[in-house]
């Protein structure tokens, strides 16, 4: 049996645009585990980024309970959760959001800083997670515009790393990038989940959902199905035709 | 605006210096005698005059003292001039001390101040100097500095544009040409970038167009039916005049091939429309928490205490379900007019409202047919109803993919609404 | 137009903050430039204005003597000058006295009218302002009405060692004699009284010979020529004088003071609004890039878009300034009554177009230039550019500041990014700053020099000081000093004699004169050279040495009894009282034309002495030998209290005006900040920084420019203040101030404007709070 990390009862979120409530996720129940990759699918708008950001943290859901290590964040204040993210969680996300005035470096250790006080440790740590992800020495003092997406997007995955946290969240890690720096993007997320790391990513692209063991298919704000693909083979054919059915029952 | 910062300093740094060197040159040079001074020297030595070799100096000034024969009396230190004719060739200044003798003031001796005026100009010349070559200085600095910035802003950037151009020439177009807008070819080369973009955006826009191809021949093909439709018509009119059985079997297979063919258009593009009921049941998603509302709205004698309603989304109507409770709860009004237990519960796919009466229930033979249409209990006879209500429920809580199940508890009557969750059915 | 209209009122509407700060800075100015144009316009005229309703005189002149004959001399004298145009010659009593003002006295040299004469005369009438049924008493200057001198009370007037008690009748206004700055006081007595006073003969008896002149900015050299002519003939007369110049200047120093504050704050603030508006238009253009890029595509003219903003900001501006000029009129009765407590004349406030105008054009073209330049990157920018500069793709930046190798604090290390990486806060913030600093270290300089201790400012003003002044008889001098010199009482005792003297080519002279000035307190009166030491030297005010083109070194002749005799400057002087008219000549130089008949001794007494007992032992020693003894203490009190109060009001207002600019100022950029910072936030807050941390950094982001620019602004200032505040005060003769500067309460006040700018922007950056990390899901 594997360790829940997250658990979420009858989870809803709801957004009022102009008057009118818009129902974004409905009553979702479901757990995430330690060291899975699990991979949240879906066309546009079924919610998955709100889902994402509704788990970790980022905010706060309308209806229903989100238990970590049975403590509630869902109702937690706004810094408290702060707090909460800071060491449980790390993002990576669509833009990447690195910040501009800062050189690469300095962005990831901004985040470490906020909860390691060894700072050699801390840079120590920076350095090893830059030479895994294969980001140079110089590439680590130039700004974020100075560098290309790939990179910079791989900095973004040493930014969340950092501080060790418990879950790694990806909102659609690959979307601003072209494939090939895409997929060096995914090998680095798959190769942190192999070294047992829990990743909870969200995409619509077909190639980064077979890097997951475990597949969400979301529609309308509801988990329509999920598929367990076991763990990640490089071409492993039967896999992939495992998912590429499990979609097309689910109407992709 | 930033490339003008550079010449317009280089002018203001040369400017200063031209200032400097004007200023320097009509410097008005201070060698004016210190009136004052000479005053008090002058003063003091008159009033010291009788006792001249007592006298200190209390000036800046060097100055000697003679007497009316030439005789020096008084001086303030060697290698001045001593005599008048050595203080005329020198340029000193010669005044006569006049001593307030009785009544008369009487020229007494003469007091030689000394000319300091070779030093000053030695000292003027050596600032002089001392100022070109500074200036010479800060020349050779700007010469170095703008050698420098020459090579940074104008080679340095070439290099790097020929790297570029290699790259693009070699069909790389991701990676961007570095570039510094500061510098002088800033806007220059980024136009080379904007370059690399387009054709970027050419290769993208490429693969578009091949993709909206076969988009057009899907919508043609829907197309077709229109053009099919007409065939069929002439068709049919064809066989309709035509004596022919011969030219009648041909017609009836273009008919036939026709129908076909719109068939499958038809399957291909049409989708089922739901035929227009009368009882519009719309679901939406809605928040758990305004059931209490709706049952609050319902239960206008408050005969019921409303427990806490576990949190979630559920999908219904409303309006729909707001009769629903209503009728529930009027039914409870008028059959058994007691209090009214409410429970609220959830599983995985629904949200039940049980509704139990203290009334008795009734018969057990009657409960399958209560959600009949025009069905009424046994008892009731002396009260209006038309046996609708709860067919009417029925068929909503089914439009709602909903449950509505009529039991009797130990009490009474329990009727158990079961909500769908949102999402879940 | 209309286009601009729209589009000014479309960004208006989206900064209705910002827009309402700007507005309130404008108006701060708008308003006291207007009061200062308001005093400098036509505060001053109200003393020609009255000088011609009164038809007051240019030259004034009171001779002791009340003989036919040198009446008809004097008549003689004034007929024969062809630029006298008018003059009435009367009856008047002349004599140094002294009465209570401001809880302390005043020592004057009285001019004592007949009511009927005073109200009647054709030229330099007096004219009753408050009248009382009392028909038997006093009227006294408008000036020195008080809660102690007022209708009905007993006034006591003290003249040489006799008071007399008089009930005040009521109150005039005089142009020329009615303030002690006018050189003499005029008093007015009814007919009984003054015929009483006559007989009594304290004051001897006078001409009072008011002249009208054609050109009265001649009438310095016609007093001169005049005082020359009277001496001459008549070479013991004691003579007072005064002329329109000197008047008119006197009368009107608060005027001058008050009117350069409010100028150089309304220019401060003034400045600080457009740096603001400048900074904001920045930010504005380069929030607005992308859509002002495509307004440009679509066809917009560079002339439609500046004119928007130009419209936008001038527009606002224009109606702030309106209102402010508004305010100022509301303002401007505080400021009317302050300085009719030194004017002494009455200010009637009315509406003045012309110093609204003139406010309106100011703030109006000042705005509009700014906001044209502001506007140039508008211009400059293609409108493909432009739409590219949307997403800044290129730009080379060195890390200045590398995280992993920095010990500080989190916050602050990344609060110091923020600082290098926003210069634009930062030369705001630091010009700001530096400003600010200057104010605090001017009313630093006034707390120190004018409220707490006055003593600076007195010496500055009047010279020297001591704690009595004796006038005696010159044939009693060796005796009188001999005793004194021996008297335990007395600490040091000196020459300080002051008289009038006429330089050959120039004007008259107040010549003080003692014996050694080396025993003199403030050895500060000579800024410049030396004190003169021998009987050929002199030193003269540097303001009248400046007009005539005289240095250190240079002779000048000058007459006095009718003698004539030159010297050498030693050095220059600098005293205000004689508004800078004056010299320094050692006793055996002025015994070089002419004797002393009364020496003034400045005297010294021992700390716990009585100075009033101590006047009454000297006063029975000698007797009628004794001219007149005055303590100096509570003469300066009577007149520094109008100049503490006025200083008091002044660093007050200084201090809420600062507030309010670092307020506005810090509102801005930290609302400009934010919303410029709103992405990092949100990421920040994302990577789980509590809204604390970010408040703490952006707050501490300003710091390092608030600091650094506060402590350069203080020391920069300190240096340069009392040069500047000379320049300031040069009109009144000051051309070197040696005030203090006090390091312990500019130094604690730099700590407060700091720790107050940093407690502001934190509070305004509570804004943070709302910033949650859901902004970053906008971009899906």
């Amino acid at each position: 049996m594997k360790e829940t990390l997250i658990k979420t009862e009858k989870l809803s979120k709801s957004f009022s645009n102009g008057g009118v409530m818009q129902h974004v996720l409905k009553n979702i129940d479901l757990q995430l585990y330690k060291g899975d990759f699990t991979v949240i699918m879906g066309a546009s708008g079924a919610g998955k980024s709100t889902l994402l950001y509704t788990l970790s943290g980022m905010d706060t859901p309308s209806l229903g309970t989100i238990t970590y290590g049975g403590r509630a964040i869902s109702d937690l204040s706004p810094d408290e959760l702060a707090i909460f993210r800071r060491s449980a969680c790390g993002f990576v996300f669509q833009q990447i959001y690195l910040i501009d005035g800062m050189s690469v470096m300095d962005n990831i250790l901004s985040a470490g800083f906020l909860v390691s006080r060894d700072k050699k440790a801390l840079i120590r740590h920076a350095r090893e997670l830059c030479k895994a992800v294969d980001i140079s020495e110089e590439t680590q003092k130039k700004f974020p515009s100075q560098i290309s997406g790939g990179e910079a997007q791989r900095a973004g995955i040493v930014r969340a790393l950092i501080n060790s946290p418990e879950i790694l969240f990806a909102d659609e890690p690959t979307g601003a990038l072209n494939s090939k720096t895409g997929l060096d993007v995914l090998d680095t997320l798959t190769k942190f989940n192999e070294q047992g790391q829990s990743v909870v990513m969200v995409t619509h692209d077909m190639r980064s959902a077979r890097r997951g063991n475990r597949i969400l298919y979301l529609k309308d704000g509801v988990i329509l199905g999920e598929c367990d693909l076991g763990k990640y083979v490089h071409g492993h054919r039967a896999r992939h035709e495992k998912l590429s059915a499990f979609l097309t029952e689910m109407g992709w | 605006m930033k490339k003008h910062i550079f010449p317009i300093g280089l002018v203001l740094i040369f400017a200063i210096e031209l200032a400097v060197l004007i200023a320097f040159a009509i410097q008005d040079s201070d060698n004016l005698q210190d009136a004052v001074a000479i005053n008090e020297a002058v003063q003091s030595v008159q009033m010291d005059w009788n006792m001249i070799e007592h006298h200190t100096n209390q000036t800046a000034l060097d100055y000697v003292v003679l007497d009316n024969n030439g005789a020096v009396l008084f001086k303030t230190k060697d290698g001045l001039s001593e005599s008048l004719n050595a203080a005329i060739i020198h340029q000193d200044t010669i005044l006569d001390i006049k001593i307030a003798a009785a009544t008369d003031r009487t020229a007494a001796g003469k007091i030689i101040i000394y000319s300091h005026s070779a030093q000053l100009f030695q000292k003027q010349k050596q600032t002089a100097v001392i100022i070109f070559s500074a200036a010479i200085f800060v020349q050779c600095c700007i010469c170095i500095c703008y050698s420098i910035y020459l090579n940074h802003t104008i080679i340095k950037p070439f290099s790097k544009l020929k790297n570029f151009a290699r790259r693009v020439a070699g069909g790389n177009l991701d990676i961007p040409l570095e570039m510094d807008r500061q510098n002088l070819f800033g806007s220059f080369t980024e136009s080379f970038d904007l370059m690399r973009t387009e054709l970027k955006k050419a290769r993208i826009a490429e693969a578009e167009a091949d993709a909206s191809k076969k988009e057009l021949v899907a919508k043609l093909s829907h197309d077709i039916k229109t053009p099919v439709a007409s065939i069929k018509a002439a068709s049919e009119l064809g066989n309709a005049l035509t004596d022919s059985e011969k030219l009648k079997e041909n017609y009836m297979q273009i008919i036939h091939k026709a129908d076909q063919i719109n068939t499958l258009i038809t399957n291909l593009f049409t989708a089922t429309l739901e035929d227009l009921k009368q009882l519009s049941v719309t679901p939406a998603d809605m928040e758990s928490t305004e059931l209490k509302s709706l049952l609050e709205n319902s239960d206008y004698l408050h005969l019921a205490a409303i427990p806490d309603i576990p949190v979630c989304l559920l999908y219904a109507d409303k309006l729909r379900l707001q009769q629903v409770f209503d009728n529930i709860f009027a039914n409870s009004y008028k059959y058994a007019h007691t209090n009214i237990d409410l429970r609220i519960y959830r599983n995985s796919t629904h949200l039940m409202v049980d509704i139990e009466d203290y009334g008795g229930g009734v018969n057990k033979s009657e409960l399958p047919f209560l959600k009949d249409k025009f069905k009424r209990g046994s008892h009731t006879d002396d009260i209006e109803g038309a046996g609708l209500g709860l067919y009417i429920s029925d068929y909503f809580m089914k439009k709602m993919r909903g449950i509505l199940t009529i039991q009797n508890g130990c009490n009474g009557l329990i009727a158990t609404v079961s909500i769908p969750l949102s999402g879940a059915i | 137009m209309r286009i601009s209209f729209l589009l000014a009122c479309a960004n208006l509407r989206r900064s209705k903050g910002q827009t309402s700060t700007i507005i309130i800075l404008i108006l701060l100015a708008a308003c006291m430039l207007n009061l200062w144009l308001i005093l400098s316009m036509d505060y001053k005229q109200n003393f020609d204005r009255y000088h011609d309703k009164l038809n007051a005189e240019h030259v004034t002149l009171v001779v002791d003597g009340a003989s036919t004959e040198m009446r008809e001399f004097l008549i003689q004298t004034l007929e024969s000058d062809e630029r006298t145009t008018d003059f009435s010659l009367d009856d008047s009593m002349q004599t140094m006295g002294l009465f209570p003002y401001n809880n302390g006295e005043l020592n004057s040299n009285l001019v004592i009218l007949e009511k009927q004469t005073a109200v009647s005369r054709s030229v330099g009438r007096v004219e009753i302002v408050e009248d009382s049924a009392f028909t038997s008493g006093i009227y006294m200057p408008i000036l020195y009405k008080s809660e102690d001198i007022a209708i009905g009370n007993t006034v006591k007037i003290t003249i040489g060692n006799n008071e007399m008690s008089y009930i005040v009748c009521g109150f005039f206004n005089s142009i020329m004699g009615g303030s002690h700055n006018c050189g003499m006081c005029e008093l007015v007595l009814t007919e009984d009284n003054y015929k009483a006073l006559a007989e009594m003969g304290y004051a001897p008896k006078s001409l009072l010979c008011s002249v009208r002149i054609t050109d009265k900015s001649q009438s310095e050299d016609y007093e001169t020529m005049l005082k020359n002519i009277i001496s001459s003939r008549y070479p013991s007369a004691r003579k007072s004088s005064n002329s329109y110049t000197i008047v008119a200047q006197a009368r009107y120093i608060s005027q001058m003071i008050c009117s350069g504050i409010i100028s150089a704050m309304a220019f401060l603030i003034l400045l600080i609004a457009l740096i603001v508006i400048a900074s904001n238009i920045a930010n504005y253009i380069q929030e607005n890039m992308k859509n002002l890029g495509v307004l440009k595509a679509i066809g917009y003219t560079n002339r439609q878009l500046t004119g928007a903003l130009i419209l936008q900001f001038s527009g606002s501006c224009l109606i702030a300034a309106m209102a402010g000029v508004g305010i100022s009129y509301s303002l401007f009765p505080f400021v009317n009554t302050m300085m009719g407590s030194q004017t002494g004349i009455p200010y009637q406030i009315r509406f003045l177009p012309l110093p609204m105008l003139d406010t309106l054009v100011i703030a109006w073209t000042a705005v509009a230039v700014v906001v044209w330049f502001s506007c140039r990157r508008i211009r400059n920018a293609e409108p493909i550019v432009a739409l590219r500069q949307g997403v800044q793709t290129h730009n080379f930046k060195r890390n200045h500041f590398p995280l992993e190798e920095t010990n500080a604090p989190l916050s602050l290390a990344l609060a110091v990014k923020t600082t290098l990486s926003g210069m634009k806060y930062t030369i705001t913030v630091c010009i700001t700053m530096l400003m600010l600093s200057l104010v605090i270290v001017f009313s630093g300089l006034m707390v120190e020099n004018v409220i707490t201790d006055v003593t600076p400012f007195l010496n500055l003003v009047v010279g020297e000081t001591a704690d009595s002044c004796v006038n005696v008889n010159g044939a009693i001098e060796k005796n009188f000093l001999d005793s004194l010199n021996t008297n335990e009482q007395v600490e040091e005792i000196y020459l300080y004699n002051t008289l009038a003297v006429s330089h050959t080519e120039g004007l008259e002279l107040i010549a003080i004169i003692c014996d050694d000035f080396s025993k003199i307190t403030n050895q500060s009166i000579v800024f410049q050279g030396r004190f003169p030491k021998y009987d050929n030297e002199i030193a003269i005010g540097a303001k009248y040495a400046r007009e005539q083109g005289l240095k250190p070194g240079s002779e000048i002749t000058i007459t006095a009894s009718g003698k004539e005799a030159s010297y050498i400057i030693t050095g220059l002087t600098q005293m205000s009282n004689n508004l800078g008219r004056d010299c320094l000549l050692t006793r055996s130089g002025y015994e070089r034309m002419g004797e002393l008949q009364n020496a003034s001794y400045y005297i010294n007494v021992v700390e716990e002495v009585d100075i009033d007992t101590f006047h009454a032992e000297i006063t029975e020693q000698f007797g009628d030998n004794i001219n007149s003894t005055i303590s100096i203490l509570s003469v300066m009190n009577g007149f520094t209290a109008v100049y503490i109060s006025l200083i008091t009001i002044i660093v007050m207002a200084i201090f809420v005006l600062s507030a309010l600019v670092i307020v506005f100022v810090l509102y801005l950029l930290v609302r400009t900040m934010l919303n410029n910072k709103k992405r990092d936030y949100g990421i920040l807050k994302a990577l789980g920084f509590t809204t604390r941390q970010l408040i703490l950094q952006t707050a501490l982001s300003l710091m390092p420019a608030i600091i650094l620019s506060t402590i350069v602004g203080l020391i920069v200032n300190s240096l340069v203040i009392n040069p500047l505040t000379a320049l300031f005060l040069s009109s009144i003769g000051i051309v070197k101030c040696t005030f203090t500067v006090p390091v312990g309460f500019i130094a604690i006040a730099g700590i407060g404007l700091i720790l107050f700018a940093f407690i502001t922007a934190c509070l305004l950056s509570l804004r943070i709070r709302k910033i949650a990390p859901k902004v970053l899901l906008a971009g899906e």
